[in-house]
């Protein structure tokens, strides 16, 4: 049997190629046979039957029977073709209207592309921040629109965690039909996988999307350095803007240094060659997106007053981890400038149009320490943003900062070179919940954050016990977790310890 | 500081399109760093995974203490991963090689550099620009010379047991041409004598020899990672 174009058999023996109905087919086969026993038969009739006349009757009637028989079969036989064309017919047809369909479906699809590429919502990903870019949103007078957004990142370091690592979600609002969201997120080195959800049911507005995107980070060492200032007693927030302080009065400076990059940084050469008392600062390193702060002050002089203005510029240097970028150049702060004035007169002695409690110098309704337009403000706590990407809160966390947990595990640090005695191999403790220590292979040590001491958390290990050679003290770390829905990041840190041999030996030189 | 920046051109299909950024990291007379080996790591003839190995960091010297590697250059790659450029202490003298930054520890600093003139039989040790110790010294016989070339002190030693050693020795990273049966695989050292009347001559077997006096002068004021110049 052969199959049609329709799907239908066909026969290749009787009935020919028109004819198709089994029904029809039997019907014919029925006729040739009867024709076939008649004209076997009539000769025996001939024999027996004497009479003429009704062997003539009963031939007419056997012809008249196959007759109606070959009628019916044909009958039968255009049936089944008609059936069989109508059916090939809804056959195209059907195909016909499934092309014009997938045509339709595919049609709209582009256009909805084309759409969203002009004016729908995108998700930028680079190593240390998410843009999300909201569009199309109505515009109504005096109400924002609310968007809540989830990051994941879905296949974080088996080291940091084996399952996605999901933030707190984060509810950005905005106004006008445009927003554009910045979500700063340190990435460790490495190929990420990232996930951003929104949804959204804003001023009639219903909605969400699921975008994912990938990144490929490399060590992006950065770091930036402020310093603001403020006069003694004032009550004004630190500000980078120019003061007006009196001789004598004490000018605080506070310089923060922020590690934006991906890699942690250990700030050194902190410079500031006209600040006095420098104080803060640290050597451990620091991770991306914590600061470091320095303070220092100067005493205004009679010699600033002369020279006109007393300004000053700080200066750090920032190195990273071995293998994580190499030195960064020293890098300056902002230049702050205060205008020294002749000192306050003693009390009781107010000159005319002064009101009390107004400071010489002072304009009326200017405080001491004030910038002109400058108003009291109580300081500002918040991370700030680059205008434009204004982020209102989180559910859980900091507003529109991130921590990327693998970021925070620390190294171990212990001895480089020649090891005889005692030696202590140590992790910095902050963040960290748990660590357990082994050396080549066997456990030593377990600590929580509990055992830190000084911000570490460390293990001793007398090398006079070991044998001669290479060791290895292995720290599996599990750090604190970052929130209720993520989960705690685990690493591995390893250092390698020399036992050297005595140093008091005959030497195996040529001589 | 003697440090250079210089744009290196990285071998064809090392690195996609890149220009690596070398840093000079010692001059070998006024300023040399050396760092300890802290992991294990594969030497490459040039800062890219892909290039030849050259072989592989050693901790121990054949002493059996803390081997240490000169560094000469670093490169920051286009991709921002950085190599260090180490003298490799191992025969044929004057291997160079690369190794990834992470594989070195702490950076050293050391000023100065010792000088060993085989014409003169002399050895001067140079600090700041001035020769601070100078001293007679026996070399190689003409069949057992000691090799020519830049080298640094690898380890400084108290002998035991023997001596023709002296008091005191300093391990180098230089080679002796011809023992490389010798055990040890023939390394040059510098060290004192019990043979002090041969000295200055060409008594020795590749090493440095020196009189016990003048050995633990030198032996106190020289660091290890100092380069090393025999000519």
């Amino acid at each position: 049997m052969e199959r049609d174009l329709t799907g239908n058999r066909r026969a290749n023996g009787l009935g020919g190629p028109g004819v198709r109905h089994p029904r029809a087919r039997r019907a014919i086969v029925l006729a040739i046979g009867l024709l076939f026993v008649l004209a076997v038969l009539a000769p025996v009739g001939l024999a027996h039957e004497a009479s003429a006349e009704g062997l003539a009757a009963k031939l007419e009637r056997a012809s008249k029977a196959a007759e109606r028989t070959a009628q019916r079969a044909e009958h039968l036989a255009e049936r089944a073709a008609e059936r069989a064309t109508s059916k090939q017919k809804r056959a195209a047809e059907r195909l016909a209207r499934r092309e014009a369909r997938h045509k339709e479906r595919e049609s709209r699809r582009s256009a909805n592309k084309a759409h969203k590429e002009k004016e729908g919502n995108g998700v930028a990903i680079d190593c240390t921040k998410v843009t999300v870019t909201y569009r199309g949103f109505p515009t109504v007078e005096g109400k924002p629109n609310y968007v809540v957004e989830w990051i994941a990142v879905k296949n974080p370091p088996e080291s940091i965690s084996k399952e996605p690592i999901v933030f707190p979600p984060l509810i950005y609002s905005f106004e006008g039909s445009t927003g554009t969201e910045v979500v700063h997120i340190p990435f460790p080195v490495g190929h990420y996988l990232i996930d951003v959800h929104a949804k959204w049911d804003t001023n009639g507005h219903k909605g969400n999307f699921d975008i994912h995107g990938n990144v490929t980070c490399m060590p992006e060492p950065a770091y930036t350095i402020t310093k603001v200032q403020s006069l003694e007693g004032s009550a004004s927030a630190p500000t980078s803007e120019p003061l007006t302080g009196k001789v004598g009065q004490t000018v605080d400076y506070q310089i923060t240094v922020t590690n934006t990059g991906n890699t942690p940084l250990t700030f050194t050469r902190f410079t500031d060659e006209h600040c006095e008392s420098i104080e803060g600062g640290s050597l451990d390193p620091i991770e991306p997106l914590q600061t470091l702060s320095y303070f220092c002050s100067h005493k205004l002089t009679a010699a600033d007053q002369t020279a006109g203005s007393y300004s000053n510029v700080a200066s750090v240097t920032a190195s990273t981890e071995p293998g994580e970028g190499g030195p960064l150049p020293p890098k300056k702060s902002n230049t702050v400038v205060v205008s020294p004035i002749a000192p306050e007169t003693p009390k009781g002695e107010e000159k005319p149009g002064e009101k009390p409690g107004e400071k010489p110098g002072e304009k009326p309704g200017e405080k001491q320490g004030e910038t002109p337009g400058q108003k009291t403000e109580t300081p500002k706590t918040k991370t700030e943003l680059a205008p434009g990407t204004g982020v209102i809160g989180t559910v859980a966390g900091k507003s529109g900062v991130l921590g990327f947990t693998s970021a925070t595990v620390p190294s171990l640090k212990g001895p480089q070179g020649c090891v005889r005695g005692f030696f202590t191999a140590s992790i910095r403790a902050n963040g960290v919940n748990t660590v357990v220590f082994y050396l080549d292979g066997r456990r030593v040590s377990r600590q929580t954050y509990k055992n830190a001491h000084r911000g570490f958390l460390s293990v001793r290990i007398n090398a006079a016990k070991l044998r001669v050679g290479v060791h290895h003290v292995r720290a599996q770390i599990t750090m604190k977790q970052s929130s209720s829905s993520a989960s705690a990041a685990h690493a591995t840190r390893q250092l390698t310890v020399i036992r050297c041999a005595s140093a008091v030996i005959t030497p195996k030189f040529t001589g | 500081m003697g440090l250079v920046l210089l744009a290196l051109s990285l071998p064809a299909g090392a690195q996609a399109g890149g220009t690596a950024v070398i840093t000079r990291l010692s001059n070998l007379h006024s300023l040399s760093r050396w760092a300890y080996p802290i992991g294990e790591a594969v030497i490459r003839s040039s800062p890219t995974p892909r290039s030849r190995s050259v072989g592989s960091l050693r901790f121990l010297t054949v002493d059996d203490q803390a081997e240490l590697y000169l560094v000469l250059a670093s490169a920051r790659l286009p991709s921002g991963a950085e190599w260090i450029e180490i003298e490799v202490p191992r025969r044929p003298n004057g291997i160079l090689g690369w190794v990834p930054r992470g594989a070195l520890g702490t950076l050293h600093t050391v000023d100065g550099y010792l000088l060993v003139d085989q014409e003169t039989l002399r050895a001067t040790l140079y600090r700041d620009g001035r020769a601070i110790f100078s001293a007679p010294v026996g070399v190689g016989k003409p069949s057992t010379v000691t090799p020519r070339g830049h080298f640094y002190v690898l380890e400084k030693l108290q002998t035991l047991n023997d001596p023709a050693y002296g008091p005191y020795a300093l391990g180098t990273s230089a080679y002796a041409p011809t023992l490389s049966e010798w055990p040890g695989g023939g390394v040059v050292g510098i060290h004192g004598t019990d043979e002090p009347q041969l000295i200055p001559g060409r008594p020795s077997h590749g090493c440095v020899r020196m009189r016990d006096a003048d050995i633990t002068r030198l032996w106190q004021l020289i660091e290890p990672g100092t380069p090393i110049d025999i000519v």
